[in-house]
């Protein structure tokens, strides 16, 4: 197979295009296992196969996918044929970034292949869970867990070569109940991934998966009998899972080059900053310091290598507040640099990715994290607040097109008075322009406020591609935010 | 019978040489698309997939798998007959049932969707890049458009005929970034399911592109405001409205319904009725759905009154004791019902005596709290204000804090015709759905800030 994608590249460079590669999905499992109420849900797999062709020509992009190997060479004319008629609309001209030539291997780190293990085994764990979860007064107590495998080859038309063996794994709980109002009430958790540890079984059955259910059902309970929380403006205290949701939708999605370029405009939208920011734009205040690290070790933002075959960077996106980077692509980066008329990115982030062989890939977030500040830790937060609140858990999200303001409803909350947490408060929400909120970020926990949160369902582009990423992040405390409304 | 439906016949027979009941699911698709953004083509990209979904049943044990091709859907049988054994029991599993679906030759098919000259995609664009060019240099085109062919078939050990559909639709739209204004942005949407429900006019997209360069730019303070929706924003209030009121919804606790909100009650407005309407809907209609139900006219809500709670879900009404009684949402042919308001944008526009807001798009919806049917979202491709029958401001994205229920009860009309709203942007297992929705709603004291 390897040989003949290599000769269908030869073929298509030799009918005029600039720039070909493929990705040959060689393997790619999913296993997936939910149980309801100590019940099995869902069990259910999927075995495929299958290839995507991508060939620059005069300037233009053309793509086509089948899982139909027989059908390379009639994809690749294809593909061929869609930048041709792309080029006839094109006004300037797509060039790439240089990048540096690969001949890799990247396999995730793992001790646990769950693909190696007795299905009853998994079953079995996931049942003692979802007892674990239980209670009399709960509706609905869920655990779930999805399994992905995929050995992908990537070659391209300037000598790549690239084996990337992927393992992914997900983890999550939720239940939920009606309250004394006889609104739902829902928690929900989802497995956090050590950044420097491995991918495997082990994480399901680690403390950090099986041991949060006790914590869990307490707040259920808690929030059976909790009152609103009130609206107000007060300080805003982010635990580590609502802030990965904060960093993902604020400084994530706002630094895709590609938005800020206009080529999300139609969907997904733009974004606030300009190419004009970098170097400039105070994003937040002097407690940030934001990354996108696709080194990390065991997170599915980490791949070892990005669709354009550039390998993972741990870049700086904004240094004690000031913008200086952005997620950033081959095309992007030469066209961003382009427009400016002089040098904003020396080369690319190695973002672009794409959901599987059938997308094109974009630019996507790889680990967009905080860095860890010197504010203490949780208690150090909780103690030096008058008049605030603490929230965790999304309930529900809206962001602004540009990314320029946001809504968030959260699960659980608890207020602060003078330094004391007091009891757990339900159905808090709270919103802000993003601008004045990262700037009123007033202190950053410290790394032992840290976890690393995932995302499996990032969704952006047209065709939509749901994207795997990580946000490791600390507790953060902001002033003055609007509080419920 | 054609090859899809001999495969799905094969596959059957394989299940009950296991001595299993079972059902297979076959979805196919071949989708092209291009994508513009900065006034050129940035993406343009073609697709052809298959997939089966195989359950299968060994009295209170159930065993899902999919496979992309009638050959791996075999082997897949196979393996999951030997694994099923390994299942653990679900006392509440009942036996599946025959289908109750019928075919129903499709007669809107168009083969010319399916394999589309990629020239006539971005044609489109570059038509729109002229148009808009020619106003203003600085002005920038995006969109999408796709279109190709679906098809969806079932068949389960009760049935012996496998129920199949095939069409075609396309999906798109164009998007005109305003730089010189603030990059302000306003958009055409399309959908249709052949080439001559391909409606290229641009008219309206020049209304609101004047509307947004000559009128001068006003902030919104927070409060209640009567508002005139699109049909585009008036549709996806109504897809998050419907999903909230499913069967499934209420049973995984989703719903707004509870012991004083009841099926039957008079929840909303008297002039808000939707119907699911295949024998009379424009677009796509489905003789049956995914699930292999019927799929046959019936009203969902009339006169503010929610009729019945729908369930598609097997597993679902297993686990919850109900009886399946409907298709899937996303099968369904969704009309809102007209009143007697205008229909065209002036008449609209003139209507509009005292201070209306006039929005066009809402982008990012979502449920703030779902038991109090919360919702919010901010507008988005040209928000106006609307006084003395003129549009004499365009406005700041606002966004919608409200619920359903204000919402619903609030509306003063509905114009008396209606558009057709793509519900989903369509490829890669194009499952197309299209809302048809009264052209403008005016809805009275609604919360935005």
């Amino acid at each position: 197979m390897k040989n003949k994608a290599q000769q269908m590249i030869n073929r298509i460079m030799n009918s005029g295009a600039t720039y070909a590669d493929i990705r040959l999905h060689l393997i790619d499992q999913t296993e997936y296992i939910s149980v309801m109420k100590d019940t099995l849900d869902n069990y259910s797999c999927q075995n495929k196969v299958g290839f995507g062709i991508r060939v620059l020509y005069n300037g233009a992009w053309g793509f086509a996918s089948s899982e139909k190997f027989d059908l390379l060479d009639q994809m690749a004319n294809k593909a061929l044929s869609n930048a041709k008629a792309s080029s006839t609309f094109i006004k300037n001209k797509i060039t790439l970034a240089p990048k540096n030539i690969h001949k890799a291997t990247y396999t995730t780190p793992r001790k646990i292949n769950p693909f190696e293990i007795s299905l009853d085994e998994k079953i079995d764990e996931l049942i003692k869970i979802s007892k674990s979860l239980s209670h009399p007064s709960f509706d609905i107590w869920h655990v779930s867990s999805a399994f992905y495998n995929r050995k992908i080859l990537f070659l391209d038309s300037e000598g790549s070569e690239i084996e990337k063996n992927l393992l992914e794994v997900n983890g999550s709980l939720f239940l939920n109940a009606k309250d004394k109002d006889s609104q739902i009430q829902r928690r929900h958790y989802t497995l956090p991934h050590d950044p420097n540890g491995t991918t495997g079984f082990e994480s399901i059955l680690s403390d950090e998966f099986c041991g949060q259910t006790e914590t869990l059902k307490s707040q259920l309970l808690q929030l059976m009998v909790a009152d609103e929380a009130k609206a107000e403006v007060c300080d805003l205290l982010i635990l580590p899972e609502m802030m990965a949701l904060q960093t993902h939708e604020t400084i994530g999605h706002a630094l895709e080059l590609d938005r800020i370029l206009g080529y999300e405009l139609s969907y997904a939208g733009g974004s606030h900053v300009t190419l004009n920011d970098f170097g400039k734009k105070q994003f937040g205040s002097k407690k940030l310091t934001a990354r996108a690290d696709a080194t990390s070790a065991n997170s599915p933002g980490s791949t070892g290598f990005d669709d354009d075959g550039v390998e993972a960077q741990n870049t700086t996106l904004i240094e004690q507040g000031i913008l200086v980077g952005a997620i950033t692509s081959r095309q992007m980066v030469a066209e961003a640099n382009q427009l400016h008329g002089k040098e904003i990115f020396k080369k690319s982030g190695g973002c672009s990715r794409s959901e599987s062989y059938n997308r094109m890939p974009i630019d996507r977030m790889t680990n967009i994290n905080i860095d860890a500040g010197s504010d203490g830790n949780l208690e150090d937060l909780i103690s030096s607040i008058e008049n605030g609140i603490i929230v965790d858990s999304a309930k529900s999200w809206s962001i602004g097109s540009n990314r320029e303001n946001f809504h968030f409803a959260t699960e659980v909350a608890w207020k602060i008075k003078n330094g004391k947490k007091g009891p757990l408060l339900k159905n808090a929400t709270y919103r802000a322009d993003s601008m004045p909120f990262w700037n009123s970020l007033i202190k950053v926990g410290n790394a032992s406020t840290c976890k690393q949160h995932v995302f499996f369902t990032c969704g952006k582009g047209q065709p939509n591609q749901a994207m795997r990423l990580g946000h490791h992040v600390p507790v953060c405390v902001f002033n003055n935010v609007q509080i419920g409304k | 019978m054609d090859l899809i439906q001999k495969n799905l016949v094969e596959l059957n027979d394989q299940i009950k040489k296991h001595h299993l009941d079972g059902e297979i699911s076959y979805k196919s698709d071949h989708s092209n698309m291009i994508r513009a953004g900065r006034s050129q083509i940035s993406l343009n990209v073609t697709e052809t997939r298959e997939l089966y979904s195989i359950e299968l049943y060994k009295n209170k044990k159930m065993i899902m798998g999919s496979a992309i091709n009638k050959n791996e859907a075999m082997t897949m049988i196979d393996d999951l007959s030997k694994k099923i054994d390994h299942m653990p029991e679900i006392p509440f599993l009942t036996p599946i049932e025959p289908l109750c679906g019928t075919n129903k030759k499709n007669d809107r098919f168009d083969p010319n969707l399916e394999n589309i000259d990629s020239q006539i995609m971005v044609d489109i664009y570059k038509k729109a890049d002229e148009l808009f060019i020619k106003k203003d240099k600085l002005n920038h085109i995006s969109g999408s458009f796709s279109s190709g062919s679906y098809s969806y078939g079932v068949i389960n050990t009760k049935t012996n005929e496998p129920l199949y559909h095939k069409g075609s639709d396309f999906n798109g739209e164009i998007v005109v970034q305003i730089n010189s204004h603030d990059k302000k942005e306003i958009q055409k949407l399309m959908v249709g399911e052949t080439m001559n429900d391909l409606d290229l006019n641009l008219q309206e997209l020049e209304n609101l592109y004047e509307y947004t360069t000559t009128t001068p730019y006003k902030k919104l303070s927070e409060g209640k405001y009567d508002v005139i929706f699109t049909a585009e924003a008036m549709g996806e209030l109504c897809a998050y409205f419907l999903w909230l009121s499913s069967g499934e919804s209420k049973e995984y606790g989703q719903s707004y319904l509870n012991e004083q909100r009841k099926v039957g009650d008079q929840l909303f407005g008297k002039n808000f009725t939707i119907a699911d309407a295949p024998s009379t809907h424009p677009l796509f209609r489905r003789p049956f759905g995914k699930n292999g139900f019927k799929h046959t006219d019936r009203h969902l809500l009339k006169n503010g009154v929610l009729l019945d709670l729908t369930y598609a879900d097997k597993m679902t009404c297993d686990r919850f004791n109900k009886k399946m009684n409907s298709c899937c949402q996303d099968d369904y042919n969704l009309m809102v019902e007209g009143g007697t308001g205008p229909s065209d944008q002036s008449a609209m526009i003139k209507s509009c005596k005292t201070p209306t807001i006039f929005i066009n798009f809402l982008h990012y919806l979502n449920f703030t709290n779902t038991t109090k049917a919360e919702i919010t979202g901010t507008s988005r491709f040209g928000t106006f204000l609307i006084e003395n029958g003129k549009v004499t401001h365009n406005l700041e994205k606002v966004r919608l804090l409200d619920n359903f229920f204000n919402l619903f009860s609030n509306i003063e009309w509905l114009s008396s015709k209606a558009v057709n709203i793509s519900a989903t942007s369509s490829y890669g297992f194009r499952s197309p759905y299209a809302l048809n929705v009264p052209k403008f709603v005016k809805i009275k004291n609604v919360s935005l800030s």
